[in-house]
């Protein structure tokens, strides 16, 4: 079972604990929609000891303001011991600058994961 | 010959943004811009669009925002004028510290990681993080500079090299 949430030409696909992002971020604070689905979908991944899923594949545009909600859930993660895997399309030239300059959170036991494909 | 210079006069208003990002794409598109830089100068003409509907103060004798992309011999420069609140003088020293940190550093990808990690650690309602002029000069590839002029209009323009401009 699967669950649809859009803003604007953003829309967000969750199934189980994985997000699927698609389309364009431009809202002015997307941090406020963005955020919530990311905060709840975080602490039920980890009560179920799952890693979260964020596959960002498909999108094709963010702002600036849509990456904040998303290293912040990072950070906390890898404060509290949670599990994060983030994917992106490592042909996309702006999703590769984007997305690999998050590997900083990246752990070594993978609990904290940014890949590539 | 082809005009070497898109401008346009928009309102200060979000939809203006995503209008200017696609007329400016289709200019550097008929100039034969390669396509990864035209992507790079979307990404930094809504970033700079963005800080003007944001952050512009249109209560005064300019109630609009200028964008100009201008094609030169070997880069594009991109131009976002906006007015400001008449003696905010604290405001254009923010941006003025900013950019001036950005090129304190040789790579613009130390200093994107570097505002990565402040923005992280920041508390998940702070709205403002200021990764936008970083991700311009890293993402974007571009060099920021700007100028006030004397009837309080900020331009802020952004040169991003290319190769084979015409």
């Amino acid at each position: 079972m699967s669950e649809t949430f859009q803003h604007g030409e953003l829309k967000l696909e969750v199934k189980d604990t994985t997000v699927t992002l698609t389309g364009r971020s431009t809202a002015r604070d997307p941090g406020n929609f963005i955020g919530p689905i990311l905060t709840n979908l975080y602490k039920q991944a980890s009560a179920a000891g799952k890693a979260m899923i964020l596959d960002f594949r498909k999108l094709d545009y963010m702002n600036s303001s849509t990456i904040t909600p998303v290293i912040r859930l990072l950070h906390e993660a890898k404060k509290s011991g949670g599990k994060v895997t983030i994917t992106y399309d490592g042909k996309s030239r702006w999703q590769d600058l984007s997305f690999s300059a998050l590997t900083i959170f990246a752990t070594e036991d993978k609990r904290i994961e940014i890949r590539g494909e | 010959m082809t005009n070497r210079t898109l401008s346009l006069d928009v309102d200060p208003v979000w939809e203006s943004i995503d209008r200017v990002r696609r007329e400016n794409e289709v200019f550097l598109r008929t100039h034969q811009i390669p396509q990864p830089s035209i992507e790079a100068l979307s990404m930094v003409t809504c970033e700079l669009m963005e800080n003007a509907v944001k952050y512009g103060f249109f209560e005064g004798d300019v109630k609009t925002i200028q964008s100009r992309c201008s094609v030169e011999s070997d880069s594009v420069v991109l131009e976002v004028r906006s007015p400001v609140k008449p003696g905010d003088d604290a405001a254009m020293a923010r941006l003025d510290h900013m950019i001036q940190w950005i090129r304190g550093y040789q790579d613009p990808f130390q200093a994107y990681l570097m505002r990565l990690r402040e923005v992280s650690s920041q508390a998940m309602g702070t709205s403002e993080s200021g990764l936008g002029l970083v991700r311009i000069a890293y993402e974007g590839q571009s060099v920021l500079d700007f100028f006030v002029d004397s009837g309080s209009v900020l331009n802020i323009s952004a040169l991003h090299a290319v190769e084979g401009a015409r």
